[in-house]
């Protein structure tokens, strides 16, 4: 299922944090990072996420996939704090993502789908900046950066302001600044979107090591082929419900054993009748 | 069905440079109507409060153009002396097009949102850059148009004039805006070939409000200038003014030919700019295909000539990076992401030159002060020498006056606190930085820079003031008698009323900022909304004027009433008000702002 991974410095994720308090454990006796717990978000009248539940392990990748709309960013966003959630509870760390959000953010890193960033800092600084959020010393930032900076090719133009940097340059910024501080639990929102096949491949491989080193990994895509060759688990959601979940194995056996995640995910979200109109257009 | 031959799906822009210009322009017109039909309801409120003011203004202009003309008349007795009124109105209009010509061509032209769509569109690149010409150019155009017509009319009906100079007005303020409209553009596409569109429209913002307050700032202070001048010397100078090489006269003489039906003079003259005009835009458009695309192109490749001067900008000094989050100084006292938070801050908010430009009225209105110290010192009965029992009373209104203009610049900092993050505040959301952290952050963005301001501004004023003195002694300003004036307990006392007003006055901008953020802003001047602007208005005054009574008021009058011991009690009374009110309304607001704050982007 996974890529072979590039060969990375092996101080990329340089620590595996003891495991924080444990709710469940999965049957390989892994402590649950995330946990969802009938999550609702309302916005108004419409209903954006509608009782989602989700248990993500320590050290897995965790494939988010769901149709325009479905309700995907928002889960993160409930997931991370960034919105509150209309009912349910969120878990990160072990932490209630409510009750206790300074300690459950301490704990995680986030890349949203769009980049925005201080324009007017160099990316140098902003990774500095972002260090400084986290309480990482200044020392063990700058030491970080050394390693991280020349992996993703941002030495170069690391001290130029952002405003000047390419959509994919911003990306690898954002995810040089989300290492910077050994996150237990990564979120990433579209994480490949507008990357060269480089940037792309890297970013997959260093999502792999570092799940292999204990950091639980919890991305969306649209892109299901990458979602298919990396991820342990994947989940679909579909109108603000998981549709369906499980490893790729268990996913096919739900959807009457279709070979590919794409007819998995056209049949589990009603998408077939749109493979029919591309087919009649074609 | 989608290409299917002979169905048309959505209907294709138009080929033809004139057809594809007034498509493109068509479909402004119809974006603009409906930001005004179908915009938020304030925004309507407001646009019809401008319009109603516009139109009074419109009104005093007529009234204020025909009384001018009806005296001229009277006290030169020559009706041809008065003409100098439309000369000067339509110099005036040029001079105003040529202005809002640049900076509108420069943000039509490069910095709108849609170029990349229509530029890779199949419409011609010509018709592109005219439309965005005509479109961004239309409503200043009109506007200043409008600043011109009346004053105009009002000088046509004091001069008696008929229906030829209405006629002939209407088409001279028509072809008036082309040649402008073309130089701006022929400039910003010149321009923008070496500087980059953003920079550029940043220094050009700062120049002109530059530009607008050395001009307040001299009229501020010509009050001898004033008086010397004769309203007949006004005259002949305006008439020594009248370039003959100037577009704008060229239309005035044409004007008044026409309103003497002087069909050959209104023919020659009008024919003369209309010419000037035509030779200014037909090559422009004919050149803009080219001209106009290759500037674009080198504005997207202008980040590879930035990366190419690597290493001789200040910020990039790695080592400056890492002190990004090192606590130093004050800031020691406050935890790494607070200092983060402040450091970033104080870094964004002076390299983007649209917040400098705000910056710089509040500060022409402390050097206008200043001046007012050195050339008028504030003197009871018409005295000549200095006053000490006025000294602490001075002291007090240098420390009201440093704590305005420093309240002016840095409330906005608090202000637009949370706008400023815009988009970008999910990084501070998802970090481990708790509520009251940030707002402690915000805060000192903008508490430091006003207790630095307000004391670099009471330092000022306060010597200004020293020097005056000293001056009007027999001894003259030598530096010795400038100190000696100089009252240090003074000095600190009008510091230490600032440093507390400021508080006050800080934190009652960040929670009225976390209340009403503006997270999707695009420039400053965007961030705060009118509500905010009208409600900050009426909590500063109401608490700086609990405030700054209840701790400059003892000070200001210590050496005039003799109180006795009840000096004592109206210094211990306005100590405890100033300081414990000041203190209630810091921790109330921040407390606010901490809960706000965790509501923004839900």
């Amino acid at each position: 299922m996974h890529d072979d991974p590039t060969p990375l410095p092996t101080n990329v994720p340089t620590t595996v944090p003891a495991s924080p308090t444990a709710v469940t454990t999965s049957p390989d006796a892994r402590p649950p990072m995330i946990v969802a717990e009938r999550l609702v978000k309302h916005f108004g009248d419409a209903v954006a996420v509608d009782g989602v539940d989700l248990e993500v392990y320590k050290g897995e990748i965790f494939g988010f996939l769901g149709p325009n709309g479905a309700g995907k960013t928002t889960t993160i966003r409930l997931l991370t704090g960034l919105l509150t959630p209309t009912s349910g509870r969120a878990l990160v760390g072990g932490h209630d993502v409510a009750l206790a959000p300074i300690a459950a953010r301490a704990t995680m890193a986030y890349l949203p789908d769009t980049p925005y960033l201080y324009e007017k800092l160099t990316g140098r600084e902003f990774i500095h900046f972002v260090a400084g959020l986290y309480r990482v010393t200044p020392e063990h930032a700058a030491r970080r950066l050394d390693e991280l900076l020349p992996l993703f090719d941002l030495a170069d133009r690391a001290d130029d302001l952002i405003e000047g940097y390419s959509h994919g340059m911003r990306q690898k910024t954002l995810m040089v600044a989300a290492l910077v501080h050994d996150p237990e639990v990564m979120f990433l929102d579209e994480p490949t979107i507008g990357l060269d096949p480089r940037s792309a491949r890297l970013m997959r491989d260093i999502l792999r090591r570092l799940a292999d080193n204990g950091t639980t990994v919890f991305f969306s895509t649209h892109i299901l082929e990458i979602a298919e060759r990396m991820c342990d688990r994947i989940a679909i959601i579909h109108r603000g419900r998981i549709v369906a979940q499980g490893t790729m194995a268990e996913l096919r056996q739900i959807a009457r054993q279709n070979e590919t995640l794409e007819d998995i995910f056209l049949e589990v979200t009603g998408g077939a009748a749109v493979a029919e109109l591309a087919q009649v257009l074609a | 069905m989608i290409g299917t031959p002979g169905r048309t799906v959505v209907r294709q822009p138009p080929s033809s440079f004139l057809a594809a210009t007034r498509w493109l322009v068509a479909a402004r017109w119809r974006i603009l109507w409906n930001t005004l039909r179908r915009g938020a309801r304030w925004r309507q409120v407001t646009y019809l409060v401008v319009a109603g003011a516009l139109a009074f203004l419109a009104l005093v202009s007529l009234f204020v153009s025909y009384a001018t003309t009806a005296w001229i008349v009277r006290l030169t007795e020559r009706p041809e002396a008065a003409d100098v009124v439309a000369a000067s109105t339509l110099a005036g209009v040029l001079m105003l097009s040529f202005l809002v010509g640049f900076t509108v061509a420069l943000a039509a032209l490069y910095l709108s949102a849609d170029l990349d769509l229509l530029l890779a569109s199949p419409v011609s690149r010509r018709a592109v850059f005219f439309a965005k010409l005509v479109g961004g150019l239309a409503p200043g155009q009109a506007m200043i148009l409008v600043i011109g017509l009346v004053p105009l009319i009002g000088h046509g009906l004091a001069q008696g004039y008929d229906a030829w100079y209405y006629g002939a007005l209407v088409l001279a303020l028509l072809v008036l805006p082309i040649v402008p409209a073309s130089v701006g553009a022929v400039l910003v596409v010149w321009i923008v070939r070496r500087v980059p569109a953003h920079r550029l429209g940043e220094i050009v913002g700062l120049i002109v409000v530059a530009m607008t307050l050395s001009i307040a700032l001299v009229a501020g202070n010509s009050r001898q200038l004033q008086s010397a001048v004769s309203l007949r010397e006004l005259l002949e100078t305006l008439e020594r003014v009248r370039s003959p090489y100037s577009p704008a006269e060229w239309l005035s003489r044409g004007l008044v030919a026409a309103a003497r039906h002087d069909a050959a003079g209104a023919l020659g003259w009008f024919g003369l700019a209309a010419l000037v005009a035509a030779v200014a835009i037909v090559p422009l458009i004919m050149v803009s295909d080219r001209l106009y695309y290759d500037g674009w192109i080198r504005m997207h490749s202008a980040n590879l000539r930035k990366q190419l001067r690597g290493g001789m900008l200040p910020w990039q000094r790695p080592g400056r990076a890492e002190r990004l989050a090192r606590p130093s100084g004050v800031l020691r006292w406050f935890s790494p992401a607070t200092v983060a938070i402040v450091r970033k801050d104080l870094l964004l908010i002076p390299r983007d030159l649209t917040n400098m430009a705000q910056v710089l009225s509040p500060l022409s209105i402390g050097a206008f002060f200043i001046i007012q110290q050195l050339l008028y010192p504030v003197r009871i009965g018409g005295s000549d020498i200095p006053q000490p029992f006025l000294q602490p009373l001075l002291a007090m209104l240098s420390a009201m006056i440093a704590s305005g203009i420093a309240a002016m610049i840095t409330s906005r900092f608090g202000i637009t606190g949370f706008s400023f993050e815009g988009r970008r505040y999910w990084l501070l959301q998802a970090a481990p930085v708790p509520r009251r952290e940030l707002v402690v952050a915000k805060f000192l963005v903008g508490y430091l820079p006003f207790l630095a301001l307000s004391g670099g501004l009471v330092l000022l004023l306060e010597t200004a003031r020293a020097f005056s003195d000293a001056r009007a002694l027999p001894s003259g300003a030598s530096l010795g008698a400038v100190l000696t004036a100089l009252d240090p307990l003074l000095l600190g006392y009008a510091w230490f009323v600032c440093a507390i007003v400021g508080a006050g006055v800080m934190a009652i901008s960040l929670a009225l900022g976390a209340a009403r953020p503006n997270m999707r802003w695009d420039s400053p001047h965007e961030m705060m909304t009118p509500d905010v602007g009208c409600l900050s208005l009426v909590l500063y005054g109401a608490y700086t004027a609990v405030a700054v009574l209840s701790l400059a008021m003892p000070m200001a009058f210590s050496r005039m009433v003799v109180l006795g011991d009840g000096r004592l009690i109206l210094w211990a009374a306005g100590l405890v008000i100033g300081i414990g009110g000041t203190a209630l309304v810091v921790a109330a607001s921040l407390r606010l702002a901490a809960s706000e704050a965790a509501l923004i982007g839900e």
